[in-house]
């Protein structure tokens, strides 16, 4: 019972602590050096670059309003992955869970026309949105491993973002791999589809 | 070399281990067929994740330059911003909710964290869990700062998120003071045990039994996340609609000393007893002993808590890696986990009562210390001053 006492000491004395703020060089900064990665990395998985800049605007916005991160040793690259690529997972849930899958591939193929022509580039979407639905049915904690790995950050990086030990990270890629496959091949059928 | 385990297999194939390290298991290779098969068909799978997984990379899409993308960011957001979060705050921004805050934060990682099903109990439609054992961890609240900055209101939606969910089936009745610890045990259904080393206790009161259950809304808790500012705790999708019964038996606070009694203001929610401190600990010659039959909490069987417990100990302001890590380590079966900030406070096990304890020593109340442990049944804590010795002596004296 003391402990919860002296837990809500210490939650007051945080909250009593000065209001700060992220100085603008420093967000500037943040936001310079981190966009680009982030639109990239959402891009992938929703394939389509309003809506990718969209979330990536939400991550930020959600980095700005804790300035408390930029203390201590936060990894900031890190939470902007982690939060954006959560919220790009949950987008693509929500699209899944409305059906929305095949109208989102439609615009993504006007917007993004290929010179290969049309009928390579439905071939490609089909597939795209294969491997989205997939992503939208395993556990998300699994997609965003999957996402980033796949948007080719290393072992290191993935450990660093997800603040686990390096060492566990081929154990934890495993699992996503085995768990995506299964569905993908519940979902879409034998391999020779994609 | 012992064969090679699927992690190992993994990062071989993906071509992320040392140079040292590979060279070790290509000569296991080798010399090991059994494995050679195993990488071989795992080499296989993966590229076939792999190889879906790249039909994602974009078609050679301009992505907006990082400058532009800042000034209409900034235009959209921090401007008006600025503007409108000054006074918003110091309208909103009142004391009176912290305690709130924190007991709710507490009561929700004290119950999601602290129980899961054991899986052998799925055949049951139901699984009822009682406290076993008492793990107390260490979080860092800085993962707090920050928050006050953004709107307070949040911390009420989360309150609200709460209490909405929650149905009391039992309200307490006002704690009763009683003569002594018989007739507390009379009234509470248990054995009440007294400190041989001092004299009394002062006073002796038995708090009413507790019930309630919730129902969890994912995507409720999802969005006040959100608004909390922290976006990136991750809510398993399996606990959307699981509902949780929480039983709290009578509870015995026995006071020695001057403990001058406090009364708290009464939680809509019908969790202030999670929180309920009858005297105030931070007297120096009060010594509170607590008796607690354990809580049971029931919960659908098929429910994985260990994802829950990540993201009620991130909410607790552990790191994303080290709740997992503990996730992995605790017997979330029969487990009540306490947070204690480390700022604040330092914990270690101790050996109490004939059993493992954990004696925890706030840093900013000088010896002030809580010591906590379950015993056939029973969670106690002793809270008192003085050193980890004198704890434990005291301790020794329970009869």
């Amino acid at each position: 019972m003391d402990a919860v006492h002296s837990l809500n000491s210490s939650m007051t004395r945080v909250q009593e602590s000065s209001a700060q703020r992220w100085p603008d060089a420093e967000f500037k900064q943040v936001f310079l050096d981190n966009y680009s990665r982030i639109v990239a990395v959402l891009m992938r998985l929703l394939g389509d670059r309003m809506r990718a800049e969209e979330v990536a605007n939400d991550a930020f916005l959600k980095l700005y309003q804790q300035p408390g991160l930029r203390e201590g040793k936060a990894n900031i690259s890190g939470w902007l992955y982690r939060t954006a690529t959560n919220l790009g997972i949950d987008g693509l849930r929500s699209s899944a869970r409305r059906g929305r899958y095949e109208e989102a591939a439609a615009s993504d193929r006007q917007r993004n026309s290929s010179p290969e022509g049309p009928l390579d580039d439905l071939i490609v979407e089909e597939r795209r949105s294969r491997v989205r639905a997939v992503l939208a049915a395993i556990k998300p904690t699994q997609a965003q491993l999957l996402i980033l790995r796949a948007s080719g950050l290393s072992y290191k990086e993935l450990a660093e973002i997800l603040d686990v030990k390096q060492s566990g990270i081929g154990t934890m890629l495993n699992r996503a791999e085995a768990e995506f496959r299964q569905c993908y091949l519940q979902l879409h059928g034998n391999e020779e589809g994609l | 070399m012992n064969c090679l385990n699927e992690g190992t297999i993994q990062t071989y194939i993906d071509q992320e281990l040392a140079a040292l390290e590979r060279e070790h298991i290509e000569r296991h290779l080798a010399e090991c067929a059994d494995c050679r098969t195993r990488v071989d068909a795992a080499a296989r799978d993966s590229a076939f994740v792999q190889g879906a997984l790249s039909a994602l990379k974009p078609n050679a899409t301009a992505i907006a330059e990082p400058g532009i993308a800042y000034a209409s960011f900034r235009a959209a957001h921090v401007e008006e911003q600025r503007e409108a979060r000054m006074p918003l705050l110091s309208r909103w921004f009142g004391r009176s909710w912290t305690p709130a805050w924190g007991a709710l934060a507490i009561a929700l990682v004290a119950i999601l964290v602290g129980f899961s099903p054991a899986r052998t109990w799925a055949e049951r439609l139901l699984a009822t869990l009682r406290v076993k054992r008492i793990a107390v961890v260490g979080v860092d609240f800085q993962s707090f700062k920050g928050m006050e900055e953004s709107d307070p209101r949040s911390y009420k939606l989360l309150e609200r998120a709460i209490s909405d969910s929650v149905v009391v089936t039992k309200r307490p009745d006002t704690p009763q003071v009683v003569a002594n610890s018989s007739a507390a045990a009379q009234l509470a259904g248990f054995r009440v045990r007294t400190l041989k080393d001092l004299s009394g206790p002062q006073r002796v009161q038995v708090n009413g039994e507790v019930a309630f259950h919730m129902t969890v809304d994912r995507d409720r808790l999802v969005s006040v996340l959100d608004e909390i500012g922290r976006p990136e705790i991750q809510i398993p999708e399996a606990v959307d609609g699981a509902t949780l019964s929480v039983h709290i038996p009578k509870t015995v606070f026995s006071m020695y000393g001057d403990c001058k009694s406090r009364s708290r203001g009464r939680a809509r929610s019908g969790k202030d007893e999670v929180n309920e401190v009858p005297s105030d600990p931070s007297r120096s010659n009060c010594t509170l002993l607590v008796q607690a039959p354990s809580p049971s909490v029931t919960v659908p069987p098929d429910l994985n808590m260990s994802d829950v417990a990540e993201a009620g100990l991130q909410l607790a302001g552990m790191g994303a890696g080290e709740a997992h890590a503990l996730c992995q380590t605790v017997d979330w079966t029969s487990t009540l986990v306490i947070p204690v900030p480390r700022d604040s406070a330092s914990y270690q096990p101790v050996f109490v009562d004939g059993v493992e304890g954990t004696l925890i020593q706030m840093q900013r109340e000088q010896n002030r210390y809580s010591l906590l442990w379950t015993k056939n049944g029973i969670i106690y804590s002793l809270n008192g001053n003085g050193t980890m010795n004198d704890a434990l002596a005291l301790a020794s004296s329970l009869r």
